[in-house]
């Protein structure tokens, strides 16, 4: 058990190695003493609320890292999620404004809608690919850009609160009913007090049921066996009798759909929002398709990845006060990622050449076959 | 499956004269010429095809073009090049930086470098660690512009006119060109004759459009730009018609029989990806001498559509050349449609920008492109799915045969793909063609 942590985690902790030896080069650089910068960004960390910040950054970062890993387990690239969430967002924030419904349903209609929207964009990007052959890279690319425009398009034509005045464009607020509460009351009454204005907002719970159902679906289901299977192999996966072309509209549907929950901590769950307008954060799919290389695609490694980038996010926040440039958080995040990917590859490697060392030795000793070993795509942890 | 497809170019032998590639070519010239001087008399727009709107298409067209041109040299030798974004993003800042502190010239030669340093860095990952293309290329679309940030926030923060999202601006602007006799330009100190505005300035049906297009091209033409069309036939040259350029394509069509015959596959992917990405940076450079100073998010998503152009264009300088003229054409009618969108668009990708009404502009036309889509992309497309440029025999066979290039990503190859590639290739290949 011990032995398969260390061996997970090698590479990241070499990563982070790594990351922290090129922000302090960019430091040093830059004229700024390296060893402050660390210390005052770990004071800016160090406290209750700065945790329960980092934890409300991740959520979102988190749903974003599992809607693009749901695709990277079958080698199936959606760089579209982007657009599929900004789309997702600004439907689902419509039309959980405009109904009325008990908040037993609301939500999960605003959840559904989002799903719904999400995946049927992903899904543009799937039936290009079964009957056209067309690219899912390129395609979810250009779908980006697309979905950008529409929904700058139907904020600005259909559903713009017209009631807020002329000069924002932003869609209605969420009644009450629609609003999932913050976490604060469940954590007081175990005795734990964040403090004023301090905030677990309330998504957080579905972000986690998300992860576990990713989890049962990857490791507990036929369809995430089939799934791994068409991933590693696809000729395989097709001689074994699976059908490429569900597996490809299917995943790139579920891809879609969890990308368009990307934006529903916002819409349902900030105090600061409850709307889709212009304040909207509008790169978090990119982000996610980091989180997804870094966490290896698996449920706790991309949740991992999420704390990991949501703490340079919150602990570069203060720097700029202490003429530090906070730019250098993106530094460490961007050296990480790239560090963590090459170190994976060069773990993936040696892990292969190890198993062909000792099938040599086998086959050498007692001439039995040797194991096969499955030459794993990336994210597939062998 | 192969004998189909032998078929099929057997048969196709020398077309009849009006069906030939380059009577079709011509004819959906004079057929959109015609319509969009039709469209120019029924819309009164006289910008619709007024030589400012090409001048303007020509010059937001240049980036997307140096773009297209560095994602194929970079799958020409064997690396699929999706962090082509980042790399522009690097010269942009590099750009700015450098046309900053000794004029637009360096600019230029700073962006080339600032997208080199990116493309060498992607070659690292991919080449030297053999990191998936796509992966390493996302990473690097990531980085780029928190690099660009941060030294953004070192260089400019405190400089007067400059901000972490903008250089104080270039000193000194690129110079340009206007062809004497044809559009005006001077000749020795001498006015010559503005031949093509007169034309234009007619107003005939269809004469007046085509000389507004070629006044367009030869009027004020900057020197950035009448590089970015050099580079296109140096590059076509280059690929087609020098040693190294045949070694590139071997090592990109196939690695390990170029590694056989002696040539260094990871030679030749790092200089295919040095090359890359110093056109992807000098397409920021164009950017930046274009707006005068860097910006951040300036870039906007034109390294994608430069790998669409790509595509669109076959894997071919002349047609991704023309793809990018699509897109320009879009952005520049946008800009002479409305003056006040300075051809940002603003597409997240990294950094974090709020979003206005300026979305909807400058979002090209894809329709265009659909009718090329399942054939263009077919061939290559399942092989980058897969992560496999490199294994395209039927790309090889031409290679070696140094003929029939412009069929590379068609006939053969889009059938082998769609029907489950390798196995059906190799026969296609014994039962080679006459």
């Amino acid at each position: 058990m011990f032995e398969r942590i260390w061996r997970a985690s090698i590479a990241p902790l070499f990563a982070a190695f790594v990351a922290i030896v090129i922000s302090s080069i960019a430091l040093l650089i830059s004229g700024n003493n390296p060893v402050n910068a660390f210390v005052e960004m770990w004071k800016t960390i160090d406290s209750t609320a700065a945790v329960v910040d980092i934890i409300n950054t991740a959520v979102p970062l988190y749903i974003s890292g599992v809607a693009v890993a749901i695709g990277f387990k079958m080698n199936l690239f959606n760089i579209g999620s982007n657009g599929q969430y900004i789309l997702a967002a600004l439907v689902a924030g419509w039309a959980g404004a405009e109904v009325s419904l008990p908040p037993l349903l609301h939500v999960p209609f605003v959840i559904v809608v989002a799903m719904t929207v999400g995946g049927s964009w992903a899904l543009i990007a799937g039936i290009l690919n079964v009957t056209r052959n067309v690219n899912v890279v390129v395609s979810t690319i250009m779908l980006n850009y697309i979905g950008i425009g529409l929904s700058a398009f139907l904020l600005q034509q259909y559903f713009r609160d017209s009631e807020s005045g002329g000069l924002v464009a932003q869609t209605k607020v969420m009644p009450e009913s629609a609003r999932i509460p913050a976490l604060d009351p469940i954590f007081e009454f175990f005795g734990f007090n964040f403090g004023e204005r301090v905030d677990l907002l309330g998504f957080l719970p579905i972000a986690i049921l998300l992860g576990v159902a990713y989890h049962v679906l990857l490791n507990r289901s036929l369809f995430g066996y089939e799934l791994k299977l068409s991933g590693m192999n696809a000729d395989a996966a097709q001689s074994a009798g699976v059908n490429p072309k569900r597996m490809v509209l299917v995943t790139l549907f579920m891809s879609g759909a969890v990308a368009g929950m990307i934006g529903l901590p916002f819409l349902l769950a900030d105090p600061n929002f409850y709307k889709y307008g212009d304040a909207f954060p509008v790169t978090l799919g990119f982000t996610g398709l980091g989180l997804a290389l870094l966490g290896r695609n698996s449920p706790i490694g991309v949740a991992a990845a999420a704390i990991v980038w949501a703490t340079i996010e919150v602990a570069t926040r203060r720097l700029g006060s202490l003429g530090i440039p906070p730019e250098i958080g993106r530094i460490l995040q961007g050296s990480f990622l790239l560090a963590a990917v090459i170190a994976y590859e060069v773990v993936r490697r040696r892990n292969d050449a190890a198993a062909a060392e000792a099938a040599a030795v086998a086959t050498r000793d007692d001439r039995s076959p040797p194991p096969t070993t499955v030459n794993a795509p990336i994210g597939v942890t062998s | 499956m192969s004998f189909t497809i032998d078929a099929q170019t057997v048969t196709s032998g020398r077309p009849p004269l009006l069906t030939s590639a380059r009577w079709r070519i011509f004819a959906i010239v004079m057929v959109g010429v015609a319509v969009m001087s039709t469209a120019r008399i029924i819309s009164d727009n006289g910008d619709l095809t007024s030589s400012g709107t090409f001048g303007v298409a020509l010059r937001t067209a240049a980036p997307i073009a140096l773009a297209g041109l560095s994602g194929l040299i970079a799958e020409r030798s064997g690396t699929i090049n999706i962090g082509l974004e980042g790399m522009m993003v690097m010269g942009t800042i590099f750009a700015g930086w450098w046309g900053w502190e000794y004029g637009p010239w360096m600019a230029l030669l700073g962006g080339i470098i600032g997208g080199m340093l990116g493309g060498l860095l992607m070659s690292v990952a991919t080449t030297t660690f053999g990191v998936n293309h796509i992966v390493a290329g996302v990473a690097i679309n990531l980085i780029a512009p928190g690099v660009a940030r941060f030294m953004a926030s070192e260089l400019f923060v405190g400089v007067q006119g400059g901000s972490v999202t903008s250089s104080p601006g270039n000193s000194g602007k690129m110079g340009s060109f206007t062809v004497p006799f044809l559009s005006g330009g001077d000749l020795f100190g001498w006015e010559t004759p503005d031949i093509l505005g007169w034309f234009e300035d007619t107003g005939w049906f269809m004469v007046a459009d085509a000389a507004g297009f070629m006044k367009g091209m030869t009027t004020a033409v900057t020197w950035d730009v009448l590089l970015t069309i050099g580079l296109f036939f140096g590059m076509a040259y280059f690929l087609w018609h020098t040693p190294l350029g045949l070694r590139l394509r071997f090592s990109g069509e196939r690695p390990s029989a170029a590694a056989s015959l002696g040539v260094s596959v990871h030679k030749m992917r790092y200089i295919g990806m040095a090359i890359s990405g110093g056109l992807a940076g000098m397409g920021g450079a164009v950017l930046v001498l274009f707006a005068n100073r860097y910006q951040e998010n300036q870039v906007a998503g034109r390294g994608f559509l430069g790998l669409a152009t790509m595509i669109f264009g076959n894997w071919m300088p002349a047609g991704t050349a023309a793809g990018a003229g699509l897109f320009g054409y879009a952005q520049g009618i946008t800009l002479r449609t409305n003056p006040a969108d300075v051809g940002e668009r603003p597409v997240p990708c990294g950094g974090n920008r709020t979003r206005g009404d300026r979305d909807l502009h400058g979002v090209p036309p894809l329709d265009r492109r659909r009718r090329h889509s399942d054939r263009v992309l077919a061939g290559r497309l399942l092989g980058l799915l897969r992560g496999r440029v490199a294994e395209q025999p039927a790309r090889l066979r031409h290679a070696v045969r140094g003929h029939a290039d412009r069929r590379l990503g068609r006939g053969p190859t889009a059938q082998t793909a769609r029907r489950g590639r390798h196995t059906v290739v190799q026969g296609d290949a014994v039962g080679a063609r006459p």
